[in-house]
């Protein structure tokens, strides 16, 4: 098997009182996609704040390419990109201002920087806005640039925090593309996210995270056959009022497992639909509540999220 | 280098902004231009060389004084209108009044003629007290009143020479002045340049130099316009270095909230590096603007800074040194970037009233000089004020350099000190 590019054994990081991780180990292998996923506040930021040297572990450590985040922290940040959460870039300067400042900083000078700049411009589709001030930016080229400076020094390894926060979905598109044959080319990244889908599509293998701690990893397969034997019924009920409470109310009734509702949607999880279909539908129209669709689901991660902590995977 | 990559890249981003400009620079100029103003002694505008205002107080008993008038009166020019006068005559009985004129701009100069004038000039120059022509002139007027001065000064010229030796009757010596000294004058208005320049030049010498006739000229106000703003454009470049130099060394609280010191603390650039950048991108900024600042105050309104150069580079270095480490100091000292924000301006404000950028120091009580020898304002201002006002060199003001490396020094390893507690770990 080939190398791990990171290794993090037992990281734990407290901030005075409040564990906000306790005890996160995992690797990724060389050229391969990671993906932590997890709802807000699980701890996603705090973990790739440690692995990047800008936390020091409370106790635990980390290894990239070898390299100790604890002792050799300077060369950890040779091999390492970042693309922090929250965009890090001088908005009053142009787009290839903040590239060149960027790069300079990890490094690069001369004809080196200015081709990077250009490649950097080129995979985040902003080339015809290089000299325009950033702050002009809309909020998805903003998130595109911010993920080009990470890219500058061309990486073994990037860490995305949550990239597609708020943006239109063809920022969304194309930075998810971009992933993709970043990793073609056999950088590893790590990504994490607090949608299903991203995660789905992007990883080689996925860590949930919830509470500061990882409470299952594997592939994408690995982790819905925890759900293996339980079906997940999705019903469309439109936007209503208490769709939460009406999920718990739902959650009473007999060999219903799970329940909890989002955007319209009320999802159910129970070890056989059709022995509970009958019941839930007599009881929503007990409450008046008209069904539009209804759906029963392959597993997926949302399924185990749910089946694993009880809630819903969302911010 | 990286601190010079940050260095460069701060300076880059001030001199990008334009609201940073309209503070750094247009700020600083214009509230001196207004204070100036505000004194009424600035100006310059182009004086028309026709129609003169000139305000003429003949108090003299005989006739003389009132063909005095009549010359000037007649005296006529060529200009690009076709031929007016030179001199756009009014009579006024009270000088006082006059002169309230010129002050309030209204007239450009004022030409008094003395009590005893005619008797003078009659009794060929034998009285006791030689009669006194005052001239008054606008100081904020740049060419009437060399051509006032130089029309009076040849008129005069004509009435010595003719009233000396010979015996002629006072209406010949009009005849005479009329047609010769009068034409002499408006032959020589084609060099109108030159006599304003040999009359400028002459002027503060005037007085006593003719036997017969006495004339005494005042610029009213005595000339202070460049000694004002002398005095408020290195005030007010202090005052707006010091609004620049805080934002500057904020930018650390604010790199700090908008993740950017985060980004910069993952590339491979140490904590210390980083902020050395910052605090040398606001010395940089400083030094820029402060030359930006003396260049065009120089070279726009002729403020004179200063004799020679080396004084005045090594007052703006260190002043530039210790404002930036106040503001380090500042940045290490506030909780983030809004307090920085609100403890600048207020110090700032504080420290420029007592340090004398908006008041004159000069009027302090004793304990308030005191506490006001604690400001980097204080120190500084009385530097640029020595090298511009008192003609000032190098030994002058190793006081006040030595003053503010001082505070440098101390600020800045104040600021060290609280760095060190909150980056450092
Ligand atoms: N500097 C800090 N001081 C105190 N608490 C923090 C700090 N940073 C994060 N936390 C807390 O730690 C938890 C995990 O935060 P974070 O890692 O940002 O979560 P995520 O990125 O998954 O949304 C949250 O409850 C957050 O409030
Ligand atoms: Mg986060």
């Amino acid at each position: 098997m080939a190398g791990f590019i990171l290794k993090a054994d037992n990281l734990h990081k407290n901030f005075d009182e409040f564990k906000a991780v306790k005890g996160v180990s995992f690797e990724i292998g060389e050229g391969e996609i990671y993906s932590l996923l997890g709802p807000n506040g699980a701890g996603k930021t705090t973990t790739i704040s440690m692995l990047t040297g800008l936390l020091s572990p409370t106790s635990g450590n980390a290894y990239l390419n070898g390299f100790s985040v604890r002792e050799d922290v300077n060369r950890v940040k040779e091999i390492i990109g970042v693309v922090p959460q929250e965009i890090a870039l001088y908005p009053t300067i142009s787009a290839r201002e903040n590239l060149s400042f960027w790069g300079k900083m990890v490094g690069l000078k001369g004809k080196q920087l200015s081709e990077r700049i250009d490649i950097a411009l080129e995979i985040s589709g902003l080339a015809d806005r290089a000299k325009d001030q950033v702050e002009t930016f809309s909020g998805g080229m903003k998130r595109r640039l911010n993920i080009a400076v990470g890219l500058l020094h061309e990486p073994k390894i990037i860490f995305m925090d949550e990239p597609t926060v708020g943006i239109d979905p063809q920022s969304r598109r194309r930075i998810l593309d971009t992933v993709k044959s970043l990793n073609e080319n056999g950088m590893a990244v790590l990504y994490t996210t607090h949608y299903m889908e991203e995660a789905e599509e992007l990883s080689d293998r996925i860590g949930i995270i919830d509470h500061g701690k990882l409470i299952a990893q594997g592939t994408q397969e690995e982790l819905t056959q925890m759900v293996g034997e339980f079906d997940t019924i999705k019903l469309n009920i439109g936007e209503i009022e208490n769709i939460e409470e009406r999920a718990k109310k739902l959650c009473k009734l007999p060999k219903i497992e799970n329940a909890f509702g989002e955007n319209g949607d009320l999802m159910l999880q129970a070890r056989d639909a059709n022995e509970v279909l009958s019941e839930v539908i007599e009881h929503l129209n007990n409450v008046k509540i008209k069904i539009h669709s209804l759906k029963i689901q392959e597993p997926n991660l949302e399924a185990v999220f749910l089946h694993l902590t009880g809630r819903a995977l969302r911010d | 280098m990286k601190p010079w990559t940050i260095a460069l890249k701060d300076t880059l981003i001030a001199f990008r902004d334009r609201n940073a400009i309209l503070l750094m620079i247009a700020a600083p100029l214009m509230i001196s231009m207004i204070m100036g103003a505000a004194f009424g002694n600035m100006g310059g505008n182009t004086s028309p060389i026709s129609e003169i205002s000139l305000i003429i107080v003949n108090a003299d008993k005989g006739e003389l004084g009132k063909n005095f008038t009549e010359i000037i009166s007649s005296i006529d020019v060529e200009s690009s209108e076709g031929i007016k006068p030179l001199f756009a005559v009014e009579e006024y009985i009270d000088k006082d009044e006059a002169i309230a004129q010129v002050e309030i701009g209204k007239a450009r100069g004022v030409l008094y003629i003395p009590v005893d004038f005619s008797t003078h000039v009659e009794n060929r120059g034998e009285s006791v007290n030689p009669p006194l022509l005052e001239v008054y002139t606008d100081p904020s007027a740049s060419i009437s009143p060399g051509i006032i001065r130089g029309v009076v000064q040849r008129i005069v010229n004509g009435f010595n020479t003719i009233s000396i030796g010979n015996n002629v009757a006072v209406e010949q010596i009009f005849e005479n002045l009329d047609e010769n000294s009068a034409q002499e004058i408006y032959a020589n208005l084609e060099n109108l340049e030159e006599i304003i320049i040999a009359e400028n030049e002459s002027f503060g010498k005037v007085e006593g130099r003719r036997e017969r006739i006495i004339i005494t000229s005042k610029t009213l106000g005595a000339g202070e316009d460049l000694d004002l703003l002398g005095y408020f454009v290195p005030s007010m470049s202090i005052f707006f270095l010091m609004f620049a130099a805080f934002e500057g060394t904020r930018s650390i609280l604010e790199e700090e909230r908008d993740g950017t010191l985060h980004r910069l603390m993952i590339t491979p650039t140490s904590i210390i590096e980083i902020l050395l950048g910052k605090i040398g991108g606001t010395f940089l900024t400083g030094i820029l603007q402060f030359v930006i600042l003396v260049a065009i105050s120089a070279l726009l309104f002729g403020v004179h800074w200063s004799d020679s150069l080396l004084p005045l580079i090594l007052l703006t270095i260190v002043t530039v040194i210790a404002v930036t480490s106040l503001g380090a100091f500042l940045a290490g000292f506030s909780r983030n970037a809004n307090q920085a924000g609100i403890l600048g301006s207020t110090l700032n404000l504080v420290f420029a009233i007592l340090g004398g950028n908006f008041i004159l120091t000069t009027a302090f009580p004793d304990w308030l000089t005191i506490i006001s020898k604690l400001t980097v304002n204080r120190w500084a201002l009385d530097g640029f004020s020595t090298l511009a006002l008192s003609h000032g060199t190098l030994i002058n003001i190793l006081p006040n350099i030595a003053a503010l490396l001082g505070m440098a020094i101390f600020y800045f390893t104040l600021a060290t000190v609280l760095f060190k507690r909150r980056f450092i770990k």
